[in-house]
């Protein structure tokens, strides 16, 4: 049954209709088959390539960060024993530098010390005084006599007592005027940065199906007049029906986060989505499948706030905003690839999360986040998750390397 | 004689022979199906070629589901590569204007195929696509109105157009030929 007797008319004189291409086109075709078959291989090797580079730069770029903060780690003074025997080596072959120098001392704080400080706890440090050098421990503290430098961030207190005023912490000495400074550039100080590699997703979607309306042309031909009608309700073609179904959005992420004040930090990088999406359109017997895939990169923005933190684990929120650009824009028909498929228009998003990290090294943390998304309808006719599920609860597994 | 199923396992296979009586017999109603959407004979050739390529690249993929179901597949494919082709080339006009009224439906039965098919190749852009899709590929305005990029209510409104034009020169043809 068709909409209209003139369509199905005009099918029907057309349906058996031939008509000859005027020259041979199959030795063209057939050409065009060698190399479609030749083009297929070197892609497939170039795809392999390509991923295989891809992990060797992650794999290599990943080990050195690591490498580097384990290093760093490895000269940097840990306990009391260690800094003696520093503060004996320097005192052993250093006396002449001692004397040119007025017996530089550094006072060198960890991540963990300094935040104890910047809770607003007083430390009182031990001291030690073996002559014209004073060696003081206190969790893997040192200060070296006369001219002592406490780096943190860049601010410098001239002081005749060794005092740290910024983090209230005084350390009571007597001796020359010392010189105490903070700076990030010599010292192991808490983790600004971040590095945070993390996929998004899943397999199973959301799915609709539509009736097909009846046009007002074949209403009229069915004699279904408003009259006929118990009310104004529409009229759907029996046999015709429209499904689509959308898989969640895939996506992988690389952002980079910075700590603006301590617990507060932004983030910000960029971010992989994939959509597929499966419409059906069934015609009684027929039925024609079309399958839609979307590429997108997005640049989200994020403000995180930690919680709380306990040894290696944290718990943190982050809310923020995040823009996706429709780069990419195939489908297929029955199979066929088409040539040209509309793209998407720019996808605003906004949401917040609720992450749990663990840091099963030093500097390399795994969190999992799950989260809440809100899509904003960006008024295009392209049929996709985000439009037919714009609400979506997310989870999120990553990585994070701080440095 | 080879049935549309022992053609297709037999193309499903690799077989060039096989792929070759596919072509030799399909290719006639692919280029009727190119016609309708464009109007260049050369055109319309170049899009069966491309059309031929993509069908025996993507053949595996098919499951056979019936008599007349893989012609309807490779209808399918031309007329998908024809409508790329449209859009590539020529610049689509849609418009919402109230289409003049028919006096009666046209007649398409009294009119040889090969006129009917260059007289919907003649139609403006947008009208030739919408009947194309509308009468051929069996879509909903919904449908159209996706696949094309305009609205649902356009799609209707081009329909209407298409359809009274067409009208307009199935009777003149009648009228000019006294059938």
């Amino acid at each position: 049954m068709r909409q209209d007797r003139w369509a199905d008319k005009l099918e029907e004189q057309l349906k058996d209709y031939q008509e000859s291409p005027s020259s041979d086109l199959w030795a063209g075709i057939e050409a065009r088959l060698d190399n479609e078959a030749g083009r297929g291989a070197r892609v497939v090797w170039l795809r392999r390539w390509a991923v295989a580079a891809v992990l060797v730069g992650v794999l290599f770029g990943g080990g050195y960060v690591i490498w580097q903060q384990f290093s760093a780690d490895a000269v940097m003074p840990t306990g009391p024993a260690n800094v003696a025997a520093q503060a004996d080596a320097g005192h052993d072959d250093g006396a002449d530098n001692l004397s040119v120098d007025n017996r530089q001392l550094a006072v060198v704080k960890r991540l963990d010390t300094i935040n104890e400080e910047k809770s607003g706890l007083s430390v009182a440090v031990p001291q030690e005084t073996t002559q014209n050098r004073e060696t003081i421990n206190n969790n893997r503290e040192t200060v070296n006599n006369n001219r002592e430098t406490i780096n943190n961030n860049g601010e410098t207190i001239n002081n005749n007592h060794e005092t740290i005023n910024n983090n209230r912490e005084v350390i009571a000495n007597v001796g020359e005027p010392k010189t105490i400074q903070y700076s990030l550039s010599t010292v192991h100080s808490p983790s600004r940065v971040s590095l945070n590699l993390y996929a998004s997703g899943g397999a199973k979607g959301v799915a609709q199906a539509n009736g097909v309306l009846m046009s007002p042309s074949m209403l009229q031909n069915f004699a279904l007049s408003r009259a006929s009608r118990a009310d104004d309700s529409q009229v759907y073609l029996a046999g015709y029906e429209e499904r689509e179904h959308h898989d969640r959005p895939l996506s992988f992420g690389l952002t980079a986060s910075y700590q603006l004040v301590p617990r507060l930090s932004v983030s910000t990088g960029l971010v992989y989505t994939k959509l597929n999406s499966e419409f059906v359109t069934v015609m009684r017997q027929d039925r024609v499948t079309r399958h839609q895939r979307l590429h997108y990169m997005g640049i989200p923005l994020n403000l995180r706030y930690d919680f709380w933190r306990w040894r290696g684990l944290s718990i943190y929120g982050s809310v923020g905003m995040q823009a996706d650009w429709n780069v990419s824009a195939k489908a297929d028909t029955d199979g066929i690839e088409q040539e040209q498929v509309e793209k998407d228009r720019l996808q605003w998003s906004a949401g917040g999360s609720l992450g749990i990290q663990y840091d099963v090294l030093p500097p390399l943390g795994v969190y999992v986040e799950p989260g809440f998304r809100y899509y904003f309808d960006n008024g295009s006719n392209v049929k996709t998750y985000f439009k037919e599920h714009p609400a979506d609860f997310s989870l999120q597994l990553g990585v994070r390397l701080s440095w | 004689m080879e049935t549309e199923q022992e053609l297709l396992r037999g193309v499903q296979t690799g077989d060039r022979q096989a792929m070759r009586r596919l072509y030799e017999c399909y290719k006639g109603y692919a280029m009727a199906v190119a016609l309708r959407y464009i109007p260049d004979g050369n055109d319309a050739q170049d899009v069966v070629q491309d059309s031929f390529v993509k069908i025996l690249t993507s053949i595996g993929r098919v499951d056979y589901q019936g008599e007349g179901s893989l012609r309807a597949w490779m209808a399918r494919i031309v007329a998908n590569c024809s409508i790329d082709f449209v859009r590539k080339h020529e610049r689509l006009q849609f418009t919402d204007a109230i289409p003049d009224m028919a006096s009666e439906e046209p007649e398409p039965e009294r009119i040889p195929p090969e006129v009917l098919t260059r007289m919907i190749a003649q139609l403006p852009t947008g009208y030739r696509l919408v009947l194309n899709l509308y009468v051929f590929e069996h879509c909903s305005h919904a449908e159209i109105a996706r696949r094309l990029g305009i609205r649902e209510k356009s799609s209707g409104s081009q329909l209407s157009r298409a359809k009274v034009l067409l009208g307009k020169m199935i009777r003149d043809y009648i009228k000019r030929h006294g059938i």
